[in-house]
């Protein structure tokens, strides 16, 4: 009976182990999904891509021309056919800039330390966004070099 | 809402509202494919054609799934 007491004695004195909540403050989220921001990447740098093939293609089995001079000339043909002003922009601008910006921020999230008055910011080494992030950063510096070479005029 | 599951880089439909625009998106590839072939000069010309059609048909039936899609 004694023993008994003693033990209830000791249960009762045992004191209840608090969780430690820190670790919470640092729990970072993502804004998007990674695996769902990369299939649609892949169908959003698609068609870019494939006009990328296509020139490639031409180069390879005509040996005619670089591919920097066929890119420029097929934009140049996009830009007179009927509704090309409209698609053109839309796959070789528009797609790839949803891309990069859907695959951004699927791999980077932020943590603001109020204390320190810091803003971490860390990447997820996801290597399919990566790799469209990179690829529709490269369609996006052709294109932008198009622009800025196609209405550059010297008089 | 979801009326898609992403299944690898594809959008399938688990709604009645998904398979009318996944029917919508074929209906669109297939009228496309005629237009083009009625231009066309050879096979790999019409080939060619469609597929940078189907890629952009699918792009955009993709952010419709994106948008509209739940995770596993």
């Amino acid at each position: 009976m004694n023993q008994t007491e003693d033990f209830e004695k000791k249960l009762l004195g045992i004191i209840k182990p608090e969780p430690k909540v820190e670790h919470s403050r640092f729990l970072k989220l993502p804004i998007l999904n990674a695996q769902k921001s990369a299939s649609l990447g892949v169908w959003l740098i698609a068609a870019p891509l494939f006009i990328l093939a296509c020139i490639c293609m031409k180069i390879l089995f005509t040996h005619q021309g670089s591919v920097w001079i066929s890119f420029f000339e097929t934009l140049a043909k996009l830009d007179d056919s009927g509704w090309g002003w409209f698609y053109g922009p839309m796959i070789i601008l528009v797609f790839p800039v949803i891309a990069f910006v859907l695959n951004l921020l699927s791999i980077i999230r932020f943590q603001y330390n109020r204390e320190q008055k810091d803003l971490m910011v860390t990447v997820r080494l996801k290597w399919g966004n990566i790799i469209i992030l990179l690829l529709s950063t490269l369609i996006l510096a052709a294109f932008m070099s198009y622009i800025f070479t196609e209405n550059i005029h010297t008089n | 809402m979801s009326i898609f599951r992403r299944k690898s880089i594809f959008f399938i439909p688990i709604h009645l509202t998904g398979w009318a625009l996944l029917t919508v998106a074929i209906m669109l590839a297939i009228y496309q494919f005629v237009v083009i072939e009625r231009l066309s000069h050879s096979v790999s010309d019409t080939l060619i054609n469609w597929f940078f059609r189907l890629i952009i048909i699918g792009a955009f039936y993709s952010m419709i799934g994106f948008a509209f899609s739940r995770e596993e």
